[in-house]
């Protein structure tokens, strides 16, 4: 029989709403909640051993602390497959379940399985990196998505060959499969041109990928008299970095006032960020964020000034959509300022 | 132009006395066949083997594939511009030896892939294992230089081609199908509420073992341009291709055209089949732009309202299918697009290489980096030294049963671009 | 004078042929990635990109050699050609060749490079 691992969150493990979503993460015998249902699926080909539950703000707020307790503990059971959520449209409680599936897959190499709703913010960020079985949008969703869960984690676990998402249930993005349709692929061109051209909804079979490309702005006019701001997503902050922006998977941006500032030493700034060797921005942090070049060229009058504000988050595993909601927020600060001007830096 | 195509259905091939159709078997006197195609000196000779659907045979290295056709009524003849003469072609009535197709063997370089199983996993890739095939297997002169080598056999085939479906001349065929194609002033008296449909085909046309030809001339070096759809029936386009085995397109698909057949069966129902546009996958970035220029054009100046855009190859001709289907879709005309991807082998990778939002309708051949077992098969048809080597992009990938892991890339048609096979991918 | 066009390649084969046509700089050795590397500095110095640095249909692992054509005048960066070097490095740091080629095969795979850019539609 597999032994399987399951997830759940503070909510699913009987343990409380919002105010227990700093639960630390505990591990249970047997099936907890959601468990109980996905066990009668399993039958007798599976059972859930242990069930690890743990609070939303807890893993989001503690990231590498809650990876590495989890870890440990799923090294500990060795199951045949982790298995997570669903998460439905809970947005911190989607990010979790493929936080930790993505490193349970990536580090002990178990086959992992989630399945959330297709706006959870956890979807678009591990959507190329895992199997996630696409539910509704609330637990009302349970009765579909077990039995769709179910089957796919027993194939996963036996490591069996996955077929093409539109037959399993998973989400598209993560692995293209090959299967036989009942037209061949010229009537379905037809077909789909046809409802394209009538405004009738229809499904590409490939969806492509949306890079966002930013039409470009026309030039200054006259660099000399411009008004420039410094942006990174270089995870550049003042030492001891005062709000905690997390490593990877922001949450937040960080305002950060430089005036008077000329040079970004050692003893006065770091990087937050975890996907880079932080080792020659801890050193000096104008590397990332130039403040002393640009003080330079305020003084020579090459620029007209520097802004005193910089905005700064870490790009690595952030969720394109919560980079554009930070944006937004600090893009009308930078307006409102009078800044002309931004120079993003990445890493 | 109107055409109607007789089908007579071959059941089965006969090597034997007297070259002949007759009651669904095509016997052919193999002396005869190989005067016609050993009229070309290089060709020192050639064997001649018949492969059916179910027997343990694979043919490989596959160069092309071709339909025995013949002008039985009407204007021109089949190949226009290679075989028969420039005479346009397109009406009449063409018979055609349905079931049977001409495969032509012959390692033209060192890498050459294309592979049809006749039986087994292989065989649901390629529609070439339904098919009763005449094999050719050709010696050529000693030392005879690459590009004389493909010509030669490009032409041996379809002489052959040609030479079989003439038996079918004066035999009644079994099914008749008509294929009417209306003038643009027609069409829209006709159908003056329809939607009218243009497709764009794009064509190999990239140098050695990659080109294109139409009535005789080198795709690479033609403006993009229209065509009657009927006339690729009667073989007006041919395939001087040897390379990407899963995703050229023989010669055999171009006169079994499948977007052109699928749009006249809606043809005057759904929509209005209205122009096909022809163009080219150069090398050069300059006739990418000029190439798709013109086809967004030419989209233009016919007054589409949709049209489907099909893909030949792989590489940098996903270039040119996103050009054209960007400058299109800039037109505010409809478009959809039939590729096929290479996803990697675990389906992970980025599957094109390039990518635009405005290609938001796109039908998938499927993913041709998919690894199969292919089974030892008792019988091999030509040689198969290099699948051995190559085939798949693996070195050990013959396994100690005799059966190979192969990519299906190395499968011939096996995710062909015109939409030809229902296999797809998610 | 009319500046002659640059050619990039690690295909002997090329460089011998289009001695007369291009001006050469035969990369002998180099990998497809580094050809792609050295055509992508001269596209930073604002030569422009003049044949598609991808290679096509040659399954399953692509071509070891690689031609590419970038102008002769260089002026200022031209983003069409950064846009596809950098295009074409990603696509091709895909393909693993670690495969050892047949003999027999090597040139024959120099013959198809050098029949990419052989020709064009404008002659």
């Amino acid at each position: 029989m597999l032994k399987i691992l399951h997830y759940i969150n503070q909510f699913y493990g009987g343990i409380g709403g919002e105010e227990h979503a700093g639960h630390l993460p505990e591990m249970r015998e047997g099936a907890v909640g959601p468990g109980t249902a996905f066990a009668a699926a399993f039958g007798a080909d599976a059972t859930i051993t242990h069930t690890i539950i743990c609070g939303d703000s807890y893993f989001g707020e503690n990231l590498e602390e809650a990876k590495k307790t989890i870890l440990e503990m799923v090294r500990g059971v060795k199951p045949d497959l982790f298995l997570a959520g669903p998460a439905f449209n809970a947005g911190r409680y989607g990010v979790a379940c493929g936080t930790i599936c993505d490193a349970v897959k990536e580090e002990l190499g178990i086959p992992v399985l989630t399945g959330m709703y297709i706006e959870n913010p956890g979807a678009e960020m591990f959507v190329d990196k895992m199997h996630i079985v696409s539910t509704k949008d609330s637990a009302v969703g349970m009765r579909d998505a077990v039995p769709k869960m179910a089957k796919l984690a027993l194939k996963l676990a036996r490591g069996e060959n996955i077929g093409a998402s539109i037959e399993e249930g998973y989400m598209p993005g993560y692995m293209r499969v090959n299967f036989f349709e009942e037209k061949r692929g010229s009537e379905r061109a037809v077909d789909m041109l046809l409802a394209k051209m009538k405004k009738e909804p229809f499904t590409t079979e490939f969806p492509m990928p949306d890079f966002d490309r930013v039409e470009a702005l026309p030039p200054v006019l006259d660099i000399s008299k411009a008004k420039i701001a410094l942006v990174t997503s270089g995870g550049i902050v003042p030492k001891g970095n005062p709000d905690r922006i997390e490593a990877s998977s922001a949450s937040k941006y960080g305002e950060y006032d430089i005036a008077g500032v000329d040079d970004l030493t050692e003893a006065t700034y770091e990087t937050a960020h975890g996907g880079y060797d932080p080792t020659y921005a801890n050193v000096d942090s104008d590397r990332v964020l130039p403040v002393d070049v640009l003080r330079e060229m305020e003084n020579a009058g090459k620029i007209g000034s520097l802004h005193n504000k910089f905005y700064t988050t870490t790009g690595n595993g952030t969720a394109v959509k919560s980079s554009a909601a930070f944006a937004i927020e600090f893009a009308a600060k930078l307006k409102n300022d009078g800044v002309d001007a931004v120079i993003l830096t990445s890493t | 132009m109107k055409l109607t195509i007789g089908n007579i259905r071959i059941t089965n091939i006969v090597l034997g006395e007297q070259s002949k159709v007759e009651s669904g078997t095509l016997y052919v006197n193999p002396k005869e066949l190989e005067a016609v195609v050993l009229e070309d000196s290089n060709i020192v000779s050639v064997k001649f083997d018949v492969a059916k659907p179910g027997e343990s045979t694979r043919i490989t290295p596959v160069k092309d594939v071709i339909e025995p056709r013949t002008k039985a009524q009407g204007e021109g003849g089949m190949f226009p511009g290679v075989i028969a003469k420039v005479d346009t072609v397109g009406s009449g009535v063409t018979h055609v030896l349905k079931g049977a197709a001409v495969v032509t063997v012959g390692k033209i370089v060192g890498f050459q892939e294309g592979i049809i199983d006749m039986t087994g996993l292989g065989a649901e890739y390629t529609p070439f294992s339904k098919t009763i095939n005449l094999v050719m297997d050709f010696v050529p002169r000693d030392g005879l230089a690459a590009h004389d080598y493909e010509k030669s056999l490009r032409l041996a085939g379809l002489k052959a081609a040609s030479w079989l479906g003439g038996l079918g001349k004066n035999v009644k065929p079994d099914e008749e199908i008509v294929y009417d194609f209306s003038s643009v002033t027609e069409g829209i008296k006709k159908y003056p509420d329809l939607p009218r449909v243009g497709y764009v085909q794009m064509l190999q046309s990239q140098g050695l073992l990659h080109d294109t030809y139409v009535y005789g001339v080198d795709m690479k070096q033609s403006l993009t341009t229209m065509i009657c759809p009927t006339e690729v029936f009667d073989g007006a386009i041919i395939s001087g291709n040897c390379v990407s085995a899963c995703d050229k397109n023989t010669t055999y698909h171009h006169q079994n055209n499948p977007v052109v057949t699928d749009l006249f069966a809606r043809h005057g129902k759904d929509l209005n089949f209205a122009g096909m546009i022809i163009t080219n996958e150069n090398v050069y970035l300059a006739d990418k732009e000029r190439s798709s220029d013109w086809t967004a054009k030419l989209v233009a100046m016919m007054g589409f309202d949709g049209v489907i855009i099909s893909q030949e190859g792989f590489g940098n001709p996903d270039t040119d299918l996103i050009m054209n289907c960007k400058k299109v879709e800039a037109l505010g005309v409809d478009t959809v697009i039939i590729t096929d991807e290479y996803a990697g082998r675990d389906g992970t990778s980025q599957s094109l290489a390039d990518v635009d939002v405005s290609a938001n309708a796109v039908v998938t051949g499927g993913n041709a980096n998919q690894v199969i077992t292919l089974p030892k098969l008792d019988k091999v048809i030509g040689t198969q030294e290099y699948v051995d080597v190559i085939a798949g992009g693996f070195e050990n990938n013959v396994q100690a049963d005799g059966s190979i892991v192969v990519e299906i890339q190395a499968i011939i048609g096996a995710t062909n671009e015109m939409g030809f096979n229902k296999m797809s991918a998610r | 004078m009319i500046d002659i066009d640059k050619l990039l390649t690690n295909n002997p084969m090329a460089a011998e042929r289009y001695v007369s046509r291009f001006d050469i700089n035969l990369l002998r050795g180099y990998s497809v990635l580094g050809v792609l590397k050295e055509v992508r500095n001269l596209v930073h110095q604002g030569n422009r990109l003049l044949t598609h640095p991808v290679t096509s249909g040659t399954a399953p692992n692509g071509n070891p050699f690689c031609s590419v054509v970038v102008s002769a005048e260089a002026g200022s960066t031209d983003f069409n050609s950064v846009s596809i070097i950098e295009n074409s490095i990603a696509v091709r740091e895909k393909i693993s060749m670690n495969l050892k080629l047949p003999d027999t095969a090597i040139e024959d795979f120099m013959l198809i490079d050098c029949d990419m850019i052989a020709k064009g539609g404008t002659i």
